[in-house]
């Protein structure tokens, strides 16, 4: 395992071997027992599943979690939990072509939604994967997949059809994706990501 | 006076063009020449939608694009439908569609929604998320002739065996088609289900191979 080997191919670099990083998400629920909304509810569990699947796969890098409703209900969206998967978002605030500002829509907070749990599994979890040589990789919902779950699948024709309500959407979610990328920094994730447009 | 040939052109290159003020205008033409409107929908408007499968298929066009002639293709079902006539609007078949529980994606189940309407059928949708017995409760209650379960994640696709066992003791007459961006053919097999369609396009066809089978 080694989270340099990771970190030299993300820049470029010829490696020895391809660097393995399993997404191993909601799986590290799986292989710990648990379902994925307690799961995903417990910075405990997510910090133990993660290790567990870290040393199981023999992972460079790992994701904190791979969820991409932490930032849709980190700005109010509503989540309907499953047993088995990740959460579904299921409101959508500017579904009526209401641009975020008019809602009132704010750039989430470290105490907003989720992210006291991400956060805190964040701090539970690096001296175990430091221990392991692993990367911790953070990885924020995507603007174009936060603007989704902002607007709905309208967002997709309002590209062409309603450009700068798009725009108005598509910019609020940059900036919430920058806010998602500063907390997986100050967490110490080797690696940020976008997952996915 | 443009011939009813290039007006359907129109209508079709509107639809692909996802020019929706265009399919309009070309459908108001159509309806004001006094020509059949069902011919409108079929060679106009499904033409249409035909090419943007192939497009879809050949990966020219993405879902975004398929979305847009989708609604260009509604606009003009809008201005032809009310002039259909009453031998025209008798139903092929009727299907009841829904994306299965645990899953809340649509937008593929949504367009095959639209090309079973558009060719004719009675659908019957029950919206995402549907729990497995409600497939085989509709199925009673509507005495439909095929079940189109659609699902957008691996984990539940699964559930999908359970539908089909469930409708298969319910009511062994009816089809059964599957759909959505883990199904393939071999799952088909696997699930014991009649089929499946690539592109929402391609549905139609699969459905009427589907219910030959059942009334054979």
């Amino acid at each position: 395992m080694s989270k340099q080997l990771l970190i030299d191919a993300l820049k470029g670099k010829r490696t020895s071997r391809a660097p393995w990083l399993p997404y191993a998400g909601i799986n590290s629920a799986f292989l710990t027992n648990e379902t994925a909304e307690n799961y995903l509810k417990s910075p405990d569990l997510i910090a133990k599943g993660v290790e567990n699947a870290a040393k199981r796969y023999r992972a460079d890098g790992i994701p904190l979690i791979f969820d991409l409703s932490v930032e849709a209900n980190a700005i109010g969206c509503e989540l309907r939990w499953w047993a088995d998967n990740v959460p579904s978002v299921v409101s959508h605030p500017c579904s009526r072509m209401e641009s975020p500002g008019k809602l009132g829509l704010k750039v989430p907070t470290r105490e907003s939604g989720r992210w006291p749990v991400v956060l805190e599994a964040g701090r539970l979890l690096k001296p175990g994967l430091d221990a392991l040589d692993c990367a911790m990789v953070g990885l924020c919902c995507g603007p174009l997949t936060l603007a989704s779950h902002m607007a709905g699948v309208r967002i997709f024709t309002d590209v062409y059809k309603n450009k700068d309500f798009a725009r108005e959407v598509l910019e609020f979610a940059g900036e919430v994706n920058a806010s998602s990328a500063q907390y997986y920094a100050e967490m110490g994730c080797e690696v940020i990501g976008l997952s996915i447009p | 006076m443009p011939s009813i040939e290039d007006i359907l052109r129109s209508i079709h290159d509107a639809v692909v063009a996802y020019d929706e003020e265009g399919v309009k205008k070309a459908a108001e033409l159509y309806i004001d020449e006094g020509h059949d409107a069902l011919r409108g929908i079929t060679d106009g408007l499904a033409a249409g939608m035909a090419t943007v499968g192939d497009l879809f298929k050949a990966q020219e066009y993405y879902v975004p694009e398929v979305l847009l002639c989708a609604e260009a293709m509604q606009a003009g079902l809008d201005i032809l439908t009310p002039h259909l006539r009453a031998e025209d609007s008798k139903s092929r078949g009727r299907v009841v569609l829904g994306t299965i529980q645990g899953d809340i994606h649509d937008i593929g189940k949504n367009i095959v929604k639209l090309m079973l309407e558009i060719s004719g059928f009675t659908v019957y949708d029950l919206g995402t998320n549907v729990p497995y017995q409600a497939f085989v409760d509709e199925l009673v209650r509507t005495e439909a002739e095929l079940v189109g379960i659609s699902a957008m994640m691996t984990t539940t696709m699964m559930g999908m065996k359970k539908v089909i066992q469930l409708v298969r003791e319910a009511r062994p007459e009816v089809g059964i088609l599957i759909g959505g961006a883990p199904v393939s053919r071999e799952i088909v097999k696997m699930f014991k289900a009649d089929g499946f369609a690539l592109a929402a396009s391609d549905v139609v066809d699969e459905v009427k191979r589907v219910l030959a089978l059942h009334t054979a």
